[in-house]
């Protein structure tokens, strides 16, 4: 039987090679255009009447967009406001390629430390970017708090320096090892639903069904951890501690 | 306008300054809808993990750099453990603050 760690392989749809680096077009590009692609025909279909008495998609859309404001609102502030289409994209990005990842023969792409730590390094350039043009060079004091005895600063500053670069790593590994782990489960359960058979499968099969259910929660609620905690740094960048 | 109109005018604005003075604080304001224990814990276990490693990675960078196997992972390492602890304690202070407010 198939190793449940197997859905996780990346294998080269369209190889291409440049320069000696592997840029083939893969299952996990692939399934990130595929989220791309059917994000933006489902908010603007969504969108497309605009009508005052929103229908059902429309709704849907217009719950999401207000979900985020929400969210960029309440953590990052009233300037925030600035920000909203990053932080839409990264929930929205991050929300279809969990539900997406849940269809039958399709690959998570947000299981991959590689693809989830792009986004959250991202995320860590702009809080980055966004906290030198807020603060100037007083941005530098995230590292060494003022009033931080001369002595200690030797320490205090690579111990700083490693907490913040830790905060994207974290950030990460919570949500690629819940998708793992989500969906290694759903593969082991499947696997015993085929040994017991026609008697004994329908236990594990009713289980699988509550996972798949269990998982799709799973994911928007990840989906919106990754969006909040996107959202607390830039917070932090852009105003006092 | 009576009495009772007027007052519930006034009671329609405070109403909307309620809402207008939760909407264009600029401060923010962070909510724990969805944090439940097994969250928390997940989140704790990664922060620690994630200073480990992040130290680790640099110490092992700077070797390979530098060489000078082996000072640099073993200083980084321990300056990594000292903030993967820092960041358990400041998500921790978070939460125990805001375990306070509510």
């Amino acid at each position: 039987m198939a190793s449940p760690m197997e859905q996780f392989n990346i294998k080269p749809i369209i190889p291409i090679e440049v320069g000696g680096f592997d840029i083939s077009f893969t299952n996990s590009a692939l399934f990130m255009s595929l989220a791309v692609v059917l994000s933006t025909l489902f908010l603007v279909l969504a969108m497309r009447k605009r009508s005052l008495i929103p229908g059902t998609m429309q709704s849907v859309a217009e719950s999401i967009y207000e979900f985020v404001a929400g969210v960029v609102k309440e953590n990052v502030g009233h300037e925030g406001k600035k920000f909203f289409p990053f932080i839409f994209t990264i929930f929205i990005f991050i929300a279809f390629g969990n539900m997406l990842g849940l269809l039958p023969y399709s690959f998570t792409f947000t299981s991959h430390v590689s693809a989830v730590g792009t986004i959250a390094i991202i995320a860590l350039i702009i809080n980055v970017v966004v906290g030198i043009k807020a603060k100037g060079l007083g941005w530098l004091h995230t590292f060494c708090p003022a009033g931080s005895p001369i002595i200690a600063v030797p320490i205090l500053v690579p111990i700083e320096i490693i907490s913040f670069l830790a905060k994207p790593f974290s950030l990460t590994v919570r949500l690629s090892a819940n998708m793992t782990v989500g969906h290694v489960m759903l593969k082991v359960i499947a696997g015993f639903i085929v040994m017991l058979g026609l008697a004994g499968g329908i236990l594990p099969l009713l289980f699988d069904c509550a996972i798949v259910i269990f998982e799709i929660g799973i994911g928007l609620l990840q989906a919106y951890i990754f969006t909040v905690l996107s959202c607390i740094y830039l917070g932090e960048a852009l105003h006092e501690h | 306008m009576t009495r009772k109109e007027q007052k519930e005018l006034d009671d329609f604005a405070a109403k909307i300054n309620k809402v207008k003075e939760k909407t264009l604080s600029g401060e923010p304001k962070s909510d724990s809808r969805f944090s439940s224990g097994w969250g928390l814990g997940v989140r704790l276990a990664t922060e620690l993990l994630g200073g480990v490693v992040v130290g680790a990675g640099i110490g092992l960078l700077l070797d390979s750099w530098l060489n000078t196997e082996p000072f640099f992972v073993v200083l980084f390492l321990l300056f990594g453990t000292a903030a993967g602890i820092l960041n358990v304690y400041r998500v921790a202070a978070e939460q125990a603050k805001r375990k306070e407010k509510r």
